[in-house]
């Protein structure tokens, strides 16, 4: 049976546990929780730990470790129930920025193109050309 | 099983107290707040991607010279997923999903090849922002130990 086990260490933050970070070592996600702890930022730390079952594409969590001054009441009153489902800590996808549009390299510009301004300066050259030697006839 | 404690975990703890600390109150760092003068020795156990935006590739933008030695062809510029499959930054760099993913760092360890040699490893990728609401960048450490056979 293949397992792959991680251990996520969540904060207690605004009245919901959100995830901090996740490391494969038991030992240094129960330092890092601590570590947080001490901190004095937050009111409660805690580790789940997450055995995710590759055959059956499954995954089973439990908290091993989590500190506030409720814990013992709380780890007697759920003695007292049956087995929960873990709390998910709250964790969002991060998104790559959206790539930005570029103008395309042969964008029609609007205007007389070269061309029609080389035609009238042509007819404007030739009419001079022409008004000149009329008047030099005279 | 060999154990890789000390030195390692060390590592990776202090990278993770340099990007928390680096937060400043935000979801995570920007790439600009990672800086070489406040990493020390630690810089050259460091890296950094560059993902680009959607569709783009990701690329290094750093490799610590203790991860990737100077005497290799240089990775920086070069897509990540181009590196070479045995090697310490292959490993350090393959659960680059599972972060964009879950949002948080993350760290793994285990046993890799690297130049011919059997290393244990343990690395952490942590995501960076610069404008907290996509990520652009990751910010990674990983030290390894050689493996000795007795």
């Amino acid at each position: 049976m293949s397992q792959a086990v991680s251990f996520e260490v969540d904060t207690y933050q605004n009245n919901r546990w959100v995830l901090e970070c996740v490391l494969d070592d038991k030992d240094m996600a129960l330092s890092t929780a601590k570590r947080l702890y001490d901190s004095k930022r937050f009111s409660a730390v805690r580790v789940v730990q997450e055995t995710y079952d590759e055959n059956s594409n499954s995954s089973r969590e439990r908290v091993i470790y989590e500190t506030t001054v409720a814990d013992r009441d709380n780890r007697a009153a759920k003695a007292r129930q049956p087995a929960t489902k873990v709390n998910r800590s709250e964790r969002q996808p991060l998104k790559k920025r959206p790539r930005q549009k570029t103008e395309p390299k042969n964008a029609k510009k609007s205007g007389p193109s070269l061309w029609v301004l080389l035609l009238l300066l042509t007819i404007i050259l030739a009419g001079g050309a022409g008004l000149l030697v009329f008047i030099k006839s005279l | 099983m060999a154990e890789y404690k000390g030195i390692e975990r060390r590592l990776v703890f202090r990278l993770l107290d340099y990007w928390e600390k680096k937060k400043n109150g935000r979801k995570m760092p920007a790439l600009d707040d990672i800086k070489a003068s406040e990493l020390g020795d630690d810089w050259d156990w460091c890296f950094l991607i560059l993902l680009g935006d959607e569709g783009e590739n990701a690329t290094f933008h750093h490799v610590g010279s203790l991860i990737w030695p100077t005497d290799r062809s240089p990775l920086v510029g070069k897509e990540v997923s181009s590196c070479a499959e045995e090697s310490l930054i292959k490993q350090a760099t393959r659960f680059m999903p599972r972060v964009l993913e879950l949002g948080v760092p993350v760290s793994i360890g285990g046993e890799c090849l690297d130049g011919g040699d059997k290393l244990l490893y343990r690395s952490t990728l942590m995501p960076l922002s610069s404008d907290d609401e996509f990520v652009d960048a990751l910010f990674g450490g990983a030290n390894c130990r050689k493996v000795t056979n007795k």
